[in-house]
């Protein structure tokens, strides 16, 4: 296998991981994370004779990525400030309905119930023991809370 | 809470989380958390479809890689070619400039200042040293090898013994010529050229050197016998004609030093075996 053929290998593997990376740690800039992974992967074709590349590329290509992001974020002063949240705006993956009914709710179990409430009542920086509280990753606490979110939306709809 | 702002918080908080574990040395870093917080975050708040501008980047990044690839065996030989072409240019246009300018071939230039010293070749490091007949009143034979073409000149009583003849080159036309070359361990070099010239022409021209403001050349007179005289980087040239006996007598030197190599010659033309050898040997070597 030539370096080209492992280039494309290395790149169909790990463009989306490193994108959604870049992605999330340029505040959610779309065309920003596009920029910075197309450079992570075109760096690693430039340097495909120097580089190791049947070895575990993901190390080089994470730390690539974070040379990048600070070199972006040094160019463009907003990503120094913290995170604005009030900007972000969220995916329209069906958010709970709201208040005005109580039926959507009726589908979930009690801890599915409880799970929800802890988490809309949870103060901003409460999260992550929340998640350990129920041996769950922040990670996973966010996908049961979108997991119970789609049950309660397709139940409405 | 309102369920916007929980969400937002959220994703505040991992990516707070994210921030935190890619601070963290790369290789402490737990990477399956940073991939799973970086989908979650890319999944509340974007719709787009990754994998459609995936695979159109990869696509692209792709033919990159192909056309660098192709562009580095390209200039694999490109990159030594151009130089070596560029090398001969200058090289040409140095030597044209320097026979444009001052006459002179560089190639030959360098090889003459540095006296060869640029060829590597095995008889340099062991040369043949040139033993010749002698006798009581010609102790070298060189007055031996000029009688051969017809012609007795004076000849030195005495040459250090260092100094070893290693070329000898005799010409009977078109003009009669001798030319001994004796060379020293130490590269100090010693040649006696003498020219039997019938033709006046012949006889007059004295070739060493070029009669311009870059050689020190002037007339002295020694002994009654007028001598011209060159000296210049470490290089003697002495010639005299002996009108009476239609022979021109050319000695050089290289790195002897002015003084010895004047006094060398003094003693050819005054024919003064009575020198002593310790004298010479200590001009020489």
């Amino acid at each position: 296998m030539n370096q080209d053929e492992l280039c494309v290998i290395i790149a169909e593997k790990y463009y989306q991981p490193i994108y959604k990376y870049c992605y999330a740690k340029l505040n959610c800039d779309a065309s920003a994370a596009q920029d910075c992974t197309q450079n992570v992967f075109l760096i690693m074709i430039q340097k495909k004779n120097r580089l190791n590349l049947s070895n575990n590329m993901q190390t080089w290509l994470y730390k690539t990525a974070d040379r990048l992001i600070r070199n972006y974020r040094r160019k463009e002063k907003k990503y120094r400030d913290q995170i604005p949240i009030d900007e972000i705006e969220l995916a329209d993956h069906g958010g709970l309905p709201g208040q005005e009914t109580e039926t959507p709710l009726d589908c979930l179990t009690e801890t599915e119930s409880a799970l929800l409430h802890e988490y809309y009542e949870a103060t901003f920086g409460s999260r992550n023991e929340l998640a350990k509280k129920h041996n769950m990753t922040l990670y996973e606490l966010y996908k049961e809370i979108d997991r119970i979110k789609k049950k309660v939306k397709s139940n409405k709809d | 809470m309102n369920q916007v702002k929980a969400d937002k918080e959220m994703i505040a908080e991992m990516q707070s989380l994210l921030e935190q574990e890619s601070r963290k040395p790369a290789n402490k870093r737990d990477y399956k958390m940073i991939e799973q917080l970086s989908a979650a975050i890319y999944e509340a708040t974007s719709t787009d479809d990754l994998s459609v501008i995936a695979e159109k980047n990869i696509n692209q990044l792709a033919a990159q890689s192909a056309e660098k690839s192709r562009k580095l065996r390209q200039s694999r030989w490109m990159r030594p070619a151009v130089t070596l072409a560029a090398c001969v240019v200058i090289c040409l246009c140095l030597n044209a400039w320097t026979i444009h300018t001052f006459g002179q071939n560089l190639p030959k230039t360098i090889y003459q200042i540095t006296q060869g010293a640029i060829s590597i070749r095995p008889s340099d490091l062991d040369p043949a040293i040139i033993r010749l007949e002698s006798s009581a009143d010609d102790p070298y034979g060189i007055r031996t090898e000029c009688e051969k073409l017809g012609f007795s000149p004076l000849t030195p009583a005495y040459i250090p013994t260092d100094m070893k003849l290693q070329d000898l080159t005799s010409n009977d036309a078109p003009i009669k010529r001798v030319t001994f070359t004796y060379k020293s361990s130490k590269h100090n070099n010693l040649q006696l050229h003498y020219k039997y010239a019938v033709d006046q022409q012949v006889y007059e021209s004295i070739d060493f050197g070029f009669p311009s403001d870059h050689y020190q050349i002037h007339e002295e007179t020694i002994g009654g016998k007028t001598v011209l005289i060159s000296w210049e980087d470490e290089v003697f040239h002495a010639a005299f004609c002996d009108s009476d006996a239609h022979i021109v007598y050319h000695m050089s030197s290289n790195y002897i030093g002015y003084d010895e190599s004047y006094r060398f010659f003094v003693h050819i033309l005054n024919n003064t075996p009575h020198q002593t050898a310790q004298m010479f040997d200590a001009f020489f070597v």
